[in-house]
């Protein structure tokens, strides 16, 4: 069987084409063939509408939104740094934040395990109110989860950050060095300033 | 007396009518994320900051795109949207959405020209943006041995605020944007 093109496009068989004689006996195979070719074309056009379909069908993606709320925090000073009396001819006051009873005492409070990030300024000056020269003041800090300062542990550089406990609290006991080199009567006065950051 | 009448028509050629290549495809580089805040406040992620969410677009330049978003207005605690109840455990967002098409491959080299908002939850763009000057001649057409331009990227940007955490629980809270794109 051959098939020819015309000028118009139209298939036109070979006039050579045998001429099937249809039996009563083959109807069915013949409506068997003609069953499975409009199945094929019912899955060809099937796929082309895939096709298509792939081409307006697009993509389709998602993006998350995210935030952690946490509880607010509170910084509590408990009691203020209290050097005592200085004598003649001391040079230097120290206070020892995990041993002398007169460090200063901050408290934290805020979610229970919460992760904090700690800074503050480790030198500042003292000024006397009567007019006379500064002291410089090297601050020593020891923290702990619970209220007990001989079980705190010193703040260094490496250990700024610092989980709050499951009480959701944290104990700053502020100490440090007092160079007395150039102190006169007086009084001085400071502030110690402790910054928290969230992690 | 000489009437005449005048029929006033126009007509649109949608090119992707004639291509069958895909070439869609999308990724998210980066989700919104508010970070840690703290009761009370309110946060917010501006486009182009750090923390915005930004999905790239991959496909044929000269094809327009279709954008649905299906946005959300509220994050809930664990991500659970039966969680109760509502006044606690979801804090209300305000989304938007901005794109570029200006052929830059680096998404933040976008940031230096304009980007566009949708509206309404919608946009329909030029994968590749037309650039400045005269129209350019219509794409080559979808035959065998013609070779399609190089695929181009696009890009939404999400970023939005945070309205009202008062009375929020502690804990974290998200929720999901699902982005419909198809050729137009």
């Amino acid at each position: 069987m051959t098939t020819t093109i015309d000028s118009t496009g139209l298939y036109i068989r070979n006039a050579e084409m045998p001429v099937a004689v249809i039996k009563k006996k083959d109807i069915n195979k013949v409506r068997a063939r003609l069953f499975v070719a409009i199945l094929f074309l019912g899955l060809a056009q099937y796929a082309q509408a895939q096709v298509n379909g792939q081409s307006t069908s697009g993509t389709v993606i998602s993006v998350n939104v995210s935030a952690a709320i946490q509880s607010s925090i509170e910084l509590t000073t408990i009691s203020n740094i209290n050097f005592g009396q200085v004598t003649p001819g001391m040079t230097e006051l120290y206070i020892n934040p995990r041993q002398d009873g007169g460090a200063g005492l901050m408290r934290i409070t805020g979610q229970p395990d919460m992760l904090i990030r700690v800074s503050f300024l480790e030198r500042r000056e003292l000024i006397n109110t009567s007019g006379g020269l500064p002291l410089l003041f090297i601050y020593d800090i020891s923290g702990a989860q619970t209220e007990d300062q001989f079980l705190s542990e010193r703040l260094t550089a490496e250990n700024r950050e610092i989980s709050l406990g499951p009480e959701g609290e944290f104990y700053f006991w502020i100490g440090g060095r007092l160079d007395l080199t150039n102190v006169s009567f007086g009084q001085y006065e400071g502030e110690f300033t402790l910054e928290i950051d969230y992690i | 007396m000489l009437l005449c009448s005048f029929t006033v028509a126009h007509a649109q050629i949608d090119f992707s009518d004639y291509y069958d290549t895909p070439t869609l495809s999308s990724l998210a580089l980066s989700h919104l994320n508010f970070g840690t805040i703290i009761v009370g406040d309110t946060p917010q992620i501006a486009f182009g900051s750090q923390n915005e969410g930004v999905i790239q677009i991959t496909g044929l330049p000269f094809l327009d795109v279709m954008v649905t978003i299906t946005p959300i207005t509220v994050l809930y605690l664990g991500g659970d949207d039966t969680c109760t109840p509502l006044s606690t455990c979801s804090i209300p967002v305000t989304i938007d959405f901005n794109y570029t098409n200006n052929g830059f491959d680096d998404f933040e080299a976008g940031y230096e020209l304009a980007a566009m908002p949708f509206i309404a939850n919608f946009a329909r763009f030029q994968v590749l943006g037309r650039q400045t000057g005269p129209p350019r001649p219509p794409p080559p057409p979808n035959i065998d041995g013609v070779q399609l331009p190089a695929a181009r990227e696009a890009y939404i940007y999400v970023s939005g605020s945070i309205n009202d955490t008062i009375d929020a629980q502690p804990g974290s809270y998200s929720n999901t944007i699902t982005i419909n794109i198809t050729y137009n």
